[in-house]
Parts: C-alpha cells; sequence; structure tokens
C-alpha cells in the first residue's frame, strides 16, 4: 500500500515496518483498550507489563473508560441478606456486562459468606467475617458498598440491628477496607432507627 | 475556532475571523509538497495557531516531520472541522469515516502528525480507530507493530497467560484489516 509511508521516523516503502510511536502516544492507545485486551497485552513486554499493572495506569483508565460508559454512575450497590439480592442502583445484568468499567462488586451468598467480585478481571476475593456477637439477636443486616475517594479504598459496609433487652432497639456500623482487607466496627453510632432506609 | 460560532449570522461578525477564512497558509510537507489552507482551518491546529501568532510564519509554514500524503489526509480533517454551518453530527460522522478506511500504517502517520500538530480532536480519533483495531490481535501481532521484542522467558510467558487464559479468548487473525 501507501509509497507516501515514508515518515521521518522509519522511512519505509511498504506498510512494514510501521514508524515507531512515542511512549505518551502508546500510552495513550493502551488507556483506550478494554481490559480484557490488556491482561493480554501484558505478555507484550517486560515494559508494558509494568505499565499496564501501575497503580496511576489503572487510575487513568478507569478514568478514560467511566467518561465513555454509560454505567458511569454505577458507583454504589445496596443490598439486604434478609431480601432477595436487591441491587440498589442497577440491575445485575449490567453488571455482568458490564466488563469496562474497572468497578468492583459485592455479591452475598446464602450462608452470609461476604465475597467481593471484580467482574473485569474475574477475580474475586471472599471477606473475612466481621466479628458479630453471636448472643445476640440480629434481625436486619444491610449491607452497603462503595468506592472511597478520599482514601482510594473500597469500602464494604454492614449496618447491623439487633435488639437488646426486649424492645430497645440497637444499631451497629461495622466498615471492610479492601485495602486493609479487615473490619472497622465504627463506635458511637446513634441507636435505633430506620436502617432500612439507610443507603 | 470558536470564535466564529459566538457570531452566526448579522452584523456582529468578528472582523479577525473574516479575516482568517480569507486569509491563506501555505503548509509545506517533509517532502517540499506546498498545499494552501484558510488560517481558519489551518488553526485549529494549537502548533500552527502558535506559529500564526508568533507571526515566524511568514507565509509558507515548513512541517519537516509530516509527509506529504500525510498532511493532505490532515488538510482533509481540518477544512471539515472549520466548514461553516458543519452540525456536531456531520462532523462526528466525517470523523468515523475519515480514520475507518485507513490501514494500521496510515494511522500511525496520522497519530504522529496529530500529535505533532497538536490536533486534539484528530489525536482523540485516532487513538480510539489504533485501540479498537489492536483490542482483538495477538501479542505476536502487537509485538511486531510496535516494534517490541519479548524479554520474557517461554515460561513466564505461559505462566502469565494461564492467569488470564480467558483472555486469550477470541484472537483475530494477524492479517491486518
Amino acid at each position: 500500500m501507501e509509497n507516501e509511508l515514508n515518515t521521518i521516523v522509519a522511512p519505509a516503502q511498504d506498510s512494514w515496518p510501521l514508524p515507531n510511536l512515542p511512549e505518551e502516544i502508546i500510552m495513550q492507545i493502551l488507556l483506550r483498550l478494554p481490559v480484557k485486551s490488556l491482561l493480554k497485552f501484558r505478555c507484550v513486554s517486560q515494559s508494558w507489563r509494568f505499565l499496564i499493572s501501575s497503580y496511576n495506569f489503572a487510575k487513568a483508565h478507569i478514568e478514560v473508560s467511566t467518561k465513555n460508559s454509560k454505567y458511569a454512575d454505577d458507583r454504589l450497590i445496596f443490598g439486604s441478606r434478609d431480601l432477595p439480592v436487591d441491587l440498589y442502583t442497577c440491575s445485575l445484568r449490567s453488571i455482568v456486562e458490564d466488563v469496562s468499567s474497572g468497578s468492583i462488586y459485592p455479591m452475598i451468598d446464602e450462608i452470609s459468606t461476604l465475597i467481593l467480585w471484580n467482574p473485569t478481571t474475574r477475580k474475586h476475593r471472599v471477606l473475612p467475617e466481621s466479628d458479630k456477637d453471636l448472643n445476640l439477636e440480629y434481625f436486619g443486616i444491610s449491607i452497603g458498598f462503595g468506592y472511597d475517594e478520599l482514601n482510594d479504598d473500597y469500602k464494604v459496609v454492614e449496618l447491623l440491628s439487633l435488639e437488646r433487652d426486649m424492645n430497645v432497639l440497637e444499631a451497629q456500623v461495622k466498615v471492610y477496607s479492601l485495602r486493609n482487607d479487615s473490619w472497622k466496627t465504627l463506635s458511637n453510632w446513634p441507636c435505633g432507627g430506620t436502617i432500612d432506609e439507610c443507603g | 475556532m470558536a470564535r466564529k460560532n459566538r457570531n452566526p449570522v448579522g452584523k456582529n461578525v468578528d472582523p479577525e475571523a473574516q479575516k482568517k477564512k480569507t486569509r491563506t497558509l501555505t503548509l509545506k510537507s517533509s517532502d517540499g509538497q506546498e498545499f494552501s489552507i484558510s488560517e481558519s482551518a489551518a488553526v485549529l491546529s494549537i502548533a500552527i495557531e502558535n506559529m500564526v501568532e508568533d507571526d515566524c510564519a511568514g507565509g509558507v509554514i515548513p512541517l519537516p516531520l509530516v509527509d506529504g500524503g500525510t498532511l493532505a489526509r490532515v488538510i482533509t480533517y481540518l477544512n471539515k472541522h472549520a466548514e461553516d454551518g458543519a452540525s456536531d453530527e456531520e462532523k462526528r460522522k466525517f470523523d468515523e469515516e475519515f480514520v475507518s478506511g485507513m490501514e494500521m500504517g496510515v494511522l500511525f502517520d496520522v497519530v504522529l502528525a496529530a500529535n505533532y500538530l497538536d490536533i486534539r480532536g484528530l489525536l482523540r480519533e485516532v487513538r480510539r480507530r489504533i485501540a479498537d483495531r489492536m483490542k482483538n490481535k495477538s501479542v505476536e501481532w502487537v509485538r511486531k507493530t510496535f516494534h517490541i521484542e519479548s524479554d520474557f522467558t517461554p515460561e513466564e510467558e505461559e505462566q502469565m497467560k494461564k492467569e488470564f487464559a480467558w483472555a486469550w479468548e477470541g484472537v483475530d487473525s494477524d492479517v491486518d484489516d
């Protein structure tokens, strides 16, 4: 093809070899690839693997893809263990189909194990049990999940409502940090109230 | 540029914008070809705009990093985007068709030119097109296209492939489309 393809970088008569692209342009192109391709192209070379696996690249990639994605707002999902898995901000279908956003989603199975699942890389993590007092009767457990921009961390929030001393309603809030892989109990949570409406 | 949009029709036509439309510049490619282009189209390239503003244009603007074939393509793009009355939808369609027929070598030339001339819209379009073309290609195709030699041992490569085997599903043939 192109006899006019004689660029300064790599003069060529034929279509091959193509001119060399500067690193900055290559990175900008890679940022526009779906994750599936990026996982494959980590194998191209050490430097590509280093670039693609780097934290800054991942952040920039999410920025680029959320700009183009119609699921850009699907950041927070809310469900309850007592109800059929019910996701607050989007349908399960859209999660399964959305392989571009790089987000992580919580899954809740029947035996109360929490699993975080990243549909983009198809990796998952089983969360450790939050330390619940088994002597207490929990009658409402709600789970929230979100991205903590301030700390650049994904967090799971567990809202437990329990009955103590007959009719006194009490709420407990536990927060799991993906970064630390551990639970923290928030103290001094105001008592009682409408936990079901917490979003 | 934006200036002409602010003065659609009527009395308040910006005289400077009018002048840009009628004034022509000459762009000279690396292989000595000369192209005439209206100033209003040329300054969609930030690099050219800077040269014109610094008044170092002096009639002919040499572009030693862009060959004639590529420059002709870039000028087609600039003319369309400077066209009066071309709607955003029309431009979007033009952009899509503009890059869709280009072979990989041409895309590389145009991305280099758009980068050098600082034409943001064109750069964005071509980058996206290249990404789209390579996303289902094999690792070997990418190495050849980007002049990269593998520095992994076959064992390392096999290990990485195993980790995300599903990412290798549906790889296209290496023949450029």
